[in-house]
């Protein structure tokens, strides 16, 4: 951005007032937390994607093919998707630790998402409006790559078959 | 907050941060003093203006006089620290003190001594009026500071995406066409600033002395304020 449209926005702020900035503060709330809220954390650390990478490395995915290419790349069936999918669920209740907790979580999304783009099918039974702002969340936290596959599996959700 | 501080991979919190600051001799000193005037001036300027003492000045010259007088003070702020106090109650009692001390100079000049005895008197509550003050102020350097951190990330568009949606109140279909991006891109571009101007609000209220695990007590405090 310019310096003229820092300044521009700048005057902007000025010109909130109370009621405005009452709406505005709430952005500031955690409220209870929520799963993918801690998954979105992770998500935005330094070296997530690395992270991401590595737990994809063992299980499932990488059984399928290499990690990236099956989650991202067309070529991937449903069934393989669902397989996916079912050991991030499993990851998730079963791991030791909290990190992996939150990578089972991160694949099962990945795998929910990666379905959507590429078959336009949702394999998942959460309701369309939950699943979709669960997406943009995490969209919004996760690096590169990961971010555009979740952005697209959001806007595919809506018309997505079941 | 400095440049170098800021490109850590882990920042530290506002209020780590002013510690920090405030050991590192007068330079550390002025970003500190800087960072306190940006936040606390309008809460300031709206207490003198509800005060008994309003005819002392120009609230900008008082204020300003009150910030130079008080943050020059070596001990200041290491007191407020050891206080425990919310830093807009340490600063608002002080400035009362000011105010007072402003008074009873201007009487001994006027030779009219029978006024320094007088409490300082405000219309209404104090607290209220400083704390919705606060909340505007506090939004206001929160928006400054997370614009500044997405730009410095290459987010500038996520943070123009915000201020249309956020501010603006336009919906992410009209906003997409702007942008030529899907609504759900601009959903997550908004989002995404929208999690720094989250992180800006929480580290200018840890700066005032909240609490970690305090924190969405007080915004909820700080929204539930009736506006005047």
């Amino acid at each position: 951005m310019t310096s003229s449209g820092q300044t521009s926005h700048i005057s902007v702020y000025e010109s909130i007032g109370e009621s405005q900035a009452s709406t505005l503060l709430r952005l500031g709330l955690l409220g209870p937390r929520r799963p993918i809220d801690d998954l979105s954390d992770r998500l935005s650390e330094p070296g997530a994607s690395t992270w991401l990478d590595g737990m994809l490395e063992v299980g499932t995915t990488a059984a399928i093919g290499q990690p990236r290419s099956v989650l991202l790349t067309p070529g991937t069936t449903i069934e393989q998707f669902i397989k996916v999918k079912d050991e991030g669920k499993r990851r998730y209740r079963f791991a030791e630790t909290a990190d992996g907790r939150l990578a089972g979580l991160a694949i099962y999304f990945v795998a929910i998402a990666g379905a959507l783009d590429q078959h336009r099918t949702n394999i998942c039974s959460r309701p369309i409006d939950v699943l979709h702002g669960a997406l943009i969340d995490l969209a919004a936290a996760a690096p590169g790559l990961w971010s555009e596959l979740l952005t697209r599996a959001a806007s595919a959700v809506r018309s997505a078959r079941t | 907050m400095t440049q170098q501080l800021k490109n850590d991979v882990f920042p530290p919190t506002m209020s780590t941060w002013i510690q920090i600051r405030m050991g590192e001799g007068s330079e550390g000193l002025a970003d500190v003093n800087r960072h306190i005037m940006a936040v606390y001036d309008w809460p300031l300027r709206v207490y003198f203006m509800g005060s008994s003492e309003r005819w002392l000045g120009e609230p900008e010259d008082v204020v300003g006089g009150f910030f130079a007088d008080r943050l020059g003070r070596p001990e200041f702020l290491n007191d407020w620290r050891a206080s425990g106090m919310r830093l807009r109650r340490w600063l608002m009692n002080a400035f009362c003190f000011y105010l007072m001390e402003v008074r009873r100079t201007r009487a001994r000049d006027r030779r009219a001594g029978e006024l320094d005895a007088e409490p300082v008197v405000f219309k209404g509550s104090p607290e209220a009026a400083v704390d919705r003050a606060f909340r505007v102020s506090l939004v206001r350097e929160a928006l400054r500071a997370a614009q500044e951190s997405c730009e410095k990330a290459d987010l500038a568009q996520h943070w123009h995406i915000f201020v249309s949606h956020y501010l603006n109140g336009q919906d992410y279909s009209i906003i997409s066409r702007e942008f030529r991006v899907t609504p759900e891109r601009a959903a997550v571009m908004a989002r995404t600033a929208a999690r720094k101007f989250r992180g800006a609000v929480r580290d200018l209220l840890a700066g005032d002395g909240t609490p970690d695990q305090e924190v969405d007590q007080e915004i909820l405090a700080l929204i539930e304020e009736p506006t005047s």
